[in-house]
């Protein structure tokens, strides 16, 4: 359990104890550094888009801070936080006025000022792959998930997600020469 | 190298930068998150209302688009309809049917 610390002492300001401003601890800012780098990866994974995958990663933490769920383990916790990402990441592709194009640039990234050729074709072939393949191709050989749990993380059947990791590897074998999986 | 590793290691250049990191730790630290508890609750209350309004306009843009065409096609149809071939009306009727028993007996009772 996160042990946030709501402003009530008297040293702070009166303004601060009648709106319960949260009061942000080394504990908190470990969960941001531990999480950060997960949840933007599978953010950008599910718009294949720089903009809206910063504001998903604020809109999980927003929402980890607000409901501050209790977790049975580390790994309990991290897959509320894909499952949550998953979620908000949906909820903004819902929307048939606002569903975004893959625009996606590997040179665009903020951490990618180095990236090299081959890398950004590996990221440009999966980022062109429709979203339900790249995001079980992620989380199974990025994150190592078994079928079982990508399907318990994205609501899906294990059939399903079998399907578009099968798919999903054969468009890839295709773009990017025959490489073995 | 597999594809494992090479996806993998693409994957390592997308990460979340220190700067990006220092602004979100900073409005997460300015969020006053107990004041946003009834807003949020009306938001999550009111949400499926206005993604029905939507949704809504959108169909029925639909709707009349469909009705148009529905018109435009029956409108069609009737016209078409009309176009049936009259005999000409300067032709006595008398006249006609005389002449057309004449031939008949011609053809259809030829050994009576």
């Amino acid at each position: 359990m996160l042990s946030l610390q709501e402003s009530g002492t008297e040293h702070q300001n009166s303004h601060e104890i009648r709106t319960g401003r949260i009061h942000m601890t080394g504990v908190t800012f470990a969960v941001i550094d531990k999480y950060k780098d997960m949840i933007y990866r599978t953010a950008v994974t599910m718009t294949a888009n720089h903009a809206d995958a910063e504001d998903i990663l604020q809109e999980v933490f927003f929402k980890y801070f607000r409901l501050q769920p209790a977790f049975e383990s580390s790994s309990h916790e991290k897959a509320w936080f894909l499952r949550v990402t998953i979620n908000e990441c949906k909820n903004l592709m819902r929307s048939i006025w606002k569903r975004r194009r893959t625009d996606f640039n590997p040179e665009l990234l903020e951490s990618a000022s180095n990236i090299e050729e081959h890398d950004s074709e590996v990221l440009r072939a999966v980022m062109s792959l429709p979203e339900k393949y790249r995001i079980a191709i992620y989380l199974y050989y990025y994150e190592e998930y078994s079928v079982r749990e990508i399907a318990g993380i994205t609501s899906q059947s294990e059939s399903a997600v079998a399907q578009h990791l099968v798919r999903g590897r054969r468009k890839l074998r295709k773009q990017l020469g025959g490489k073995k999986l | 190298m597999n594809m494992r590793k090479e996806i993998k290691q693409a994957y390592q250049h997308i990460h979340v930068s220190d700067d990006m990191t220092e602004r979100m730790k900073q409005e997460l630290y300015q969020k006053d998150f107990h004041e946003e508890e009834f807003t949020e609750n009306f938001q999550e209350d009111e949400i499926p209302q206005s993604l029905l309004r939507k949704h809504f306009g959108f169909l029925s843009a639909v709707a009349v688009l469909g009705i148009c065409i529905g018109i435009c096609l029956w409108n069609l149809s009737a016209y078409r309809q009309e176009e049936v071939f009259q005999p000409s009306a300067t032709v006595p009727v008398e006249k006609i049917a005389v002449t057309e028993t004449t031939e008949e007996s011609t053809e259809v009772f030829p050994d009576a």
